[in-house]
């Protein structure tokens, strides 16, 4: 029975010891993720990193998706997820057929992210306002 | 100085879309590229349901993300006026489209069609103005980006007339979509007037601001339910 009652008691200070280490590991890989991304946008604003001249939304010969997929790597499905925009999204243009090689409907929230006051990238939108 | 406003009462409002049609008169916009709509959905469970109405057309934020990037890209074809009316210059927008992705309500249009007449088989008085003596926010082009004005055409004579108290009260200085409302669900004048109609508005029925976690300060205000009713 000791011996049965030291296993067990081993093995939920083994599981909590590993559930701590997960913790542990994982802040410092997303922080080094957002500091990379911080660091790449610096080098595209101070020129250090080519992004070509065409100011456009173009998928591939755009600055627009050059930034943020080619350079960024951002993922496409962080921007564009869903075939539709929820029936109670305020959009203007929502029910706009999407083009066919659009992965997805563009979610904007996603830009708060990065472009809100304080975020990495340039500052686009304010503080959240109040309620 | 004036900040214009609008108030939409979403609990009022009941979808006739006379305000589309308003401004469609008034401002000629291509259909593909709206610059008022309808966004309507239903709420509730059944049996107890109902469908919601409210219009959406630019919301001449206070920190606008459309001039923001505008400026950032040192194209500088959007801006502000002292009214608070963000407008486009057409001859400088270079059609990059990226005010659009960056507005938090899909506003900016980005009009690749030509300007089609609303009735195709003859034109309407204002149709047969040549593009050149029309107003410069009318003399609309190809590829570039156009949205709401607030009616700016309409506001600017007050201004010059030296009334700009009376925007929002007399029709003539008073945006189209604004005046056409059946069921008054839409007031447009200036919030920093004392005692004006639309700050009392706003108070008594609760109306806020769509979308505030983008820290935009829209001009449009919503009542969209509730209220002290």
């Amino acid at each position: 029975m000791k011996w049965l009652g030291f296993i067990l008691l081993s093995c939920v200070l083994n599981s909590a010891f590993a559930e701590q280490q997960k913790t542990v590991d994982v802040r410092p890989t997303k922080e080094i993720k957002t500091m990379n991304l911080a660091r790449i946008a610096e080098q595209i604003r101070n020129g250090e990193i080519d992004v070509g001249k065409d100011y456009s939304t173009n998928f591939k010969t755009g600055r627009f998706h050059i930034i943020h997929a080619d350079k960024l790597l951002i993922d496409c499905n962080n921007c564009h997820y869903g075939k539709k925009y929820k029936a109670d999204y305020q959009l203007m243009g929502k029910h706009k057929p999407m083009p066919d090689k659009m992965p997805g409907r563009l979610q904007r929230s996603v830009c708060l992210g990065c472009h809100a006051e304080g975020g990495i990238a340039t500052h686009l939108y304010g503080r959240s306002a109040e309620w | 100085m004036a900040k214009l406003v609008r108030v939409i009462d979403m609990e009022r409002c009941m979808g006739c879309r006379a305000c589309i049609a308003a401004c469609h008169m008034e401002n000629h916009y291509t259909p593909g590229s709206p610059w008022n709509e309808m966004v309507e959905y239903e709420n509730g469970t059944y049996p107890d349901v109902r469908t919601i109405f409210g219009t959406m057309a630019c919301m001449h934020c206070e920190d606008a993300p459309c001039q923001k990037i505008c400026d950032e890209i040192n194209v500088h074809a959007i801006s502000k006026n002292e009214y608070g009316v963000v407008m486009v210059d057409y001859d400088k927008c270079t059609g990059c489209g990226y005010c659009a992705p960056v507005c938090p309500y899909g506003v900016p249009q980005l009009n690749k069609q030509a300007p089609q007449s609303l009735y195709p088989e003859q034109e309407t008085p204002y149709e047969a103005i040549p593009l050149a003596q029309r107003h410069p926010l009318h003399q609309k082009k190809n590829n570039v980006m156009e949205k709401c004005t607030f009616c700016w055409h309409k506001l600017e004579k007050a201004i010059i007339a030296g009334e700009p108290e009376l925007i929002g009260k007399k029709p003539e200085y008073t945006p189209s979509c604004d005046l056409v409302c059946p069921v008054n669900a839409r007031l447009f004048g200036d919030i920093d007037q004392q005692d004006s109609e639309v700050k009392q508005y706003i108070g008594k029925k609760k109306a806020a601001q769509l979308k505030k976690e983008s820290g935009t300060n829209p001009q449009v205000y919503y009542v969209v339910r509730g209220g002290d009713f």
